[in-house]
């Protein structure tokens, strides 16, 4: 077996390992793919370690329509239905998940699928005395464990991208972010591609940069004024002091580790808005998907969670005017409406324009996972050693259904996920937090590291201990 | 003065002392002669049920306004503090329920960098904050002084002397490692800056008699107060105030109350509340559609914004009117962009905002009647009256509507059928299942049907002439804005619920049914008053609920 050579395309440099001082000792913050460190077949790392794995969590807002989502045959040659087709060119890659019901749906439609996709714990309402209606999650969602686990030696524990600045902001955190610690620790998306940009390649201190020391010297002052005021305060707030402090020392070793030597990519050009003020997401998320790319194989992050379009958003597809329908002759323009408002009509119009945004939202996720494929990583490619888990909160939005969530998985995880399964249906409503597990256990060094997620509250049972035999390799 | 707090501290510790030690029931601190406004707060009122003050991170203008006051302007320029999202419709109660993350805590260090370099450009300023020369003392010496000054002023307290002694080793540090004396102090500023005890506001209290409840201290109180009434943390002025014990008594509290309310930073900080209170953020990014609303633009949607606040701050402080003409305002000011947007005249020239009256046929008095709220609540294409009178009966009455059922369809009729959106939402309230939830909201965002989706004053909409009568289960029969605005404030409700919002906005929670006993006193003195806002606020903040916690339930250390 040969390894494939650095594409051109890419211009990746060559990786050194980020390394660092912590409390006057050495510690590895990454572990370098490098290739002079692989073994001669390129299947490890020279010293035996496995190529890391890595975790990709996507979601597009308002779910699909069933009728044109779902294909009529199962198995690994079923034919791509019209909302699939933009993923033909990464079929293979692909299960396509049907038929799997989310456990702790049925208090409040867009909540419920957040919740129950990503952390598979019932959401926890927050609602008293008559102030308007918001959420947050019950429990952390399972890309956060993960991290826990497989981020630690990253310069980044985990990464939140967001594509659309439209999401729904007013209704908690639930709605506003894929990625939460905890029911208070909700992990804001960078929605800026040059931010995230300037996140992953800027931030890095310079090796010889002389207020090295005393960053982490004023840190460390400022984890003893936390330490004495988790003494004086209630139990809520020593927890959350507790968030602060683990924030405090993952600064201070990102300030000692040594920049990657990923060769420097260009700054990605992409407005914020169209001169119209509609949002270039194509553009956006093409940026973003070079930037999860680099991110994965530059190892300065193995977790990442990217927010296309947002639950209940009011997110607007710019690229669908009336004159994309010539079916619809005079039909109103929904390139500036909110996505969500249109997603509730039932004209036959409105239900083909969430149908095209749909197609849409599956180009981009085509062009993520066509990225990912493109860029060797040990003897095979990044989407070999990656979990890409691609779901909607809803499965159509004018119904708020959650009995036949839309889900999608792709990449091997290091050969933990099954491939060529192709089409798998459920039968018998098996639970989609079973698909969380299974991708969550898949990209972990030891997956009995995981071996429940999510949790119940009354008739709400999100939780689970069977990882999905459909697409779990372990 | 300094001598009084002593006292006071004295007693309030003899009271604790001795119910600590059993000897005396709670009767022996509570049987005070009733306060006429000059007794020492000594005892918890007993029928009192206070909730927990969680700590509250600083909202991004509070962050920007303290490092303004403390390091001056051209420090607030480059801070650059995390942006802040509502929770329960206000952002202190987010502030107060979420943790740090890493994104934060890596921005808050950029931040404090920055801040502390523009900072030491400064040296007037700096120097007057060390008040110390190392030329004439020890560098030691000075460094304890600056210490103790900045940090007075950014943790709202006097320090520890564990806090002197840590941040003295920060700027020794820095004092060797990165070239001297004011080395020294930046790096004091940097970490300063990202302590919790700068970034949060802490609110813990101390025991005092009469139950098991906290109290705030004096300078818990000053940082609640001046977080609320200014929109930044306490200057000297306050701090100085909390510690001679003029926060010690009720009348004390208000006699600082109405001094701070004489600052211009106070009108700063109602707008701020008004801003939240009645989502005019939410013009921040609302989009029109172009085709039907060509002149609509960015800097159109911040006039509008801008009015409302004018007259608002008008009402409040140029006239110290009812809070009630916040609906019932037969004037209001404008600039020249909405000048043309209204229709009338617009300033003089080389004046940027005059106060005007709309033309008579335009019945639109208030803020119902502004189109900043009429924009924000509607959608790109067309009005919404569900938005609208959602937002009405949430922000003004207090009321939720509970979510729509799955397999709801929310297509309207379209207009070559049903002209009038009264006719398009028709279905909202004629189906008994839509008319369950939606007689909460669409009757009154009917009302408001004469403006359109930019707030542009129409009498007809597709030829026909809009109906604006409505029928609300808690507001009753009215017409128009005009209508709805005179229901909303002669309605109980209305008073009621201000004095609620007001108060989830300055604590950061919602209040709990403890405290609604004290909220309906607060508001029987609002109405009492004639709803002046400015007593409002003086009452609220000199009220035993503003200052009374439950205690913290501390975990046993297990160290």
């Amino acid at each position: 077996m040969t390894r494939r050579k650095l594409p051109g395309e890419l211009a990746l440099g060559r990786r050194t390992l980020l390394r660092g001082v912590a409390a006057g000792s050495a510690v590895a913050l990454a572990l370098p793919t490098l290739e002079a460190m692989l073994n001669d077949n390129g299947t490890a790392l020279a010293d035996g370690g496995e190529i890391p794995r890595r975790l990709l969590t996507w979601m597009w807002g308002n779910g699909c329509r069933l009728d044109k989502w779902t294909p009529a045959t199962e198995g690994p040659s079923y034919a791509l239905t019209e909302e699939l087709a933009p993923l033909a060119s990464v079929k293979s890659e692909l299960t396509l998940l049907t038929g799997f019901r989310n456990n702790v749906a049925g208090r409040r439609g867009h909540h419920d699928g957040m919740a129950g996709l990503w952390s598979c714990h019932p959401f926890i309402q927050l609602d008293p005395m008559g102030a308007p209606y918001a959420s947050k999650f019950g429990g952390p969602t399972f890309d956060q464990l993960v991290a826990d686990i497989i981020g630690n030696d990253t310069y980044y524990r985990s990464l939140q991208i967001g594509v659309t600045k439209r999401f729904e902001a007013n209704q908690g955190p639930t709605l506003q972010t894929m990625s939460h610690r905890g029911p208070d620790q909700p992990l804001a998306m960078e929605r800026d591609p040059q931010a995230l940009y300037d996140k992953l390649f800027m931030s890095f201190t310079p090796t010889d940069d002389p207020a090295a020391g005393v960053r982490t010297k004023a840190l460390d002052a400022v984890l003893l004024d936390a330490q004495r005021l988790k003494k004086r305060v209630g139990v809520t707030d020593a927890t959350r002091i507790d968030a602060h402090l683990e924030s405090i020392f993952q600064l201070q070793k990102q300030i000692l580790a040594i920049p990657a030597s990923c060769e420097l990519p260009p700054k990605p050009d992409v407005a914020p808005y169209n001169p119209d003020d509609s949002e270039p997401l194509w553009e956006i998320h093409a940026a973003m998907s070079e930037l999860v790319a680099l991110a994965f194989s530059c190892d300065l992050c193995r977790v990442v969670s990217l927010m296309f379009t947002g639950a209940s958003g009011g997110q607007q597809f710019h690229m669908l005017p009336p004159s994309a329908f010539p079916e619809f002759p005079g039909a109103t323009d929904h390139s500036l409406s909110d996505h969500h408002q249109v997603s509730h009509m039932n004209n036959e119009y409105e239900k083909t324009f969430i149908h095209r945004s749909v197609i849409f939202s599956m180009q981009n996720l085509a062009y993520l996972l066509e990225r990912l494929r493109d860029v060797p990583d040990g003897d095979g490619t990044l989407l070999d050693n990656c979990a890409v888990m691609a779901a909607s909160d809803v499965n159509e939005a004018l119904s708020h259904g959650w009995v036949d969530m839309p889900i999608l998985v792709a990449g091997g995880a290091g050969g933990r996920l099954k491939r060529g399964v192709g089409h798998y249906r459920s039968a018998s409503d098996e639970p989609i937090h079973d698909i969380s597990l299974a991708v969550a256990k898949s990209v972990l060094p030891f997956p009995e590291d995981i071996n429940e997620l999510g949790g119940s509250d009354g008739n709400y049972n999100g939780l689970t201990t069977t990882p999905s035999p459909a697409i779990y390799n372990g | 003065m300094l001598r009084w707090a002593l006292t006071v501290a004295r007693f309030r510790n003899l009271c604790t002392g001795v119910l600590a030690l059993g000897l005396l029931g709670s009767a022996a601190c509570s049987n005070e002669p009733p306060d006429d406004g000059t007794m020492p707060f000594l005892t918890v009122p007993a029928d009192l049920e206070p909730t927990v003050a969680p700590m509250r991170r600083l909202l991004s203008r509070h962050y920007l306004n303290t490092v303004e006051l403390v390091f001056g302007p051209d420090a607030a320029l480059v801070a650059t503090p995390p942006h802040d999202l509502p929770l329960n419709g206000f952002e202190s109660i987010a502030a107060s329920q979420l943790s740090m993350t890493d994104d934060l805590v890596m921005r808050y260090e950029q931040s404090a960098r920055a801040v502390a370099t523009a900072a030491m450009a400064d040296t007037a300023r700096i120097q007057q904050l060390i008040g110390c020369d190392p030329a004439d003392n020890t560098v030691s010496h000075c460094y304890q002084s600056f210490i103790r000054r900045a940090g007075r002023l950014l943790f709202r307290r006097p320090l520890t002397d564990d806090e002197l002694t840590d941040y003295r080793a920060v700027a020794e540090t820095a004092d060797d490692q990165m070239g001297g004396f004011h080395a020294g102090v930046q790096w004091v500023i940097v970490a300063m800056l990202q302590s919790p005890n700068f970034l949060f506001q802490v609110e813990v209290g101390e025991p005092v008699a009469g139950g098991d409840h906290h109290q705030l201290t004096a300078y818990e109180l000053a940082s609640r107060m001046a977080f609320f009434l200014l929109d930044e943390g306490p200057d000297d002025e306050l701090l100085t105030a909390a510690e001679n014990g003029k926060l010690d008594t009720r009348n004390g509290i208000r006699a600082v109350a109405h001094s701070l309310l004489e600052r211009a930073a106070a009108r700063r900080a109602t707008s701020s509340f008004f801003t939240e209170y009645l989502r005019l953020n939410q013009l921040d990014d609302a989009t029109k559609d172009p085709a039907q609303f060509p002149n609509y633009s960015a800097e159109l949607a911040d006039s509008m914004k801008s009015e409302t606040l004018k007259l608002l701050n008008d009402i409040v402080y140029d006239r110290e009117a009812s809070m009630m003409e916040m609906f019932t305002a037969d004037y209001t000011f404008v600039d020249d962009r909405l000048a043309e947007h209204y229709g009338i005249a617009g300033p003089l020239d080389g004046v940027e905002w005059t106060k005007a009256t709309l033309p008579i046929e335009q019945k639109r008095p208030g803020v119902l009647g502004h189109a900043s709220t009429a924009t924000a609540q509607s959608h790109a294409d067309s009005t919404s009256v569900t938005h609208r009178g959602l937002f009405v009966v949430e922000s003004f009455l207090c009321s939720t509507m509970p979510p729509a059922p799955d397999d709801v369809v929310t297509e309207l009729p379209p207009s070559s059928v049903a002209p009038t959106m009264r006719e398009r939402v028709a279905v909202h309230l004629e189906d008994p299942a839509c008319a369950s939830c939606h007689q909460i909201s669409d009757p009154v965002g009917l009302a408001l049907e004469n403006l359109d989706p930019v707030g542009i004053w129409r009498d007809r909409e597709n030829g026909e002439t809009i109906d604006t009568a409505a029928e609300h289960y808690q507001l009753g029969s009215f017409d128009g804005i005009v209508g709805l605005a005179s229901a909303l404030a002669s309605s109980p409700e209305t008073s009621l619920c201000f004095v609620r919002q007001l108060y989830r906005y300055a604590t950061g929670h919602v209040e709990t049914k403890g405290e609604l006993g004290r909220l309906q006193q607060l508001n029987a003195e609002f109405e009492r008053s004639d709803h002046r806002f400015k007593d409002l606020m003086v009452d609220m903040v000199s009220s035993d609920l503003f200052r009374t916690i439950e205690a913290p339930s501390i975990e046993e250390a297990t160290e």
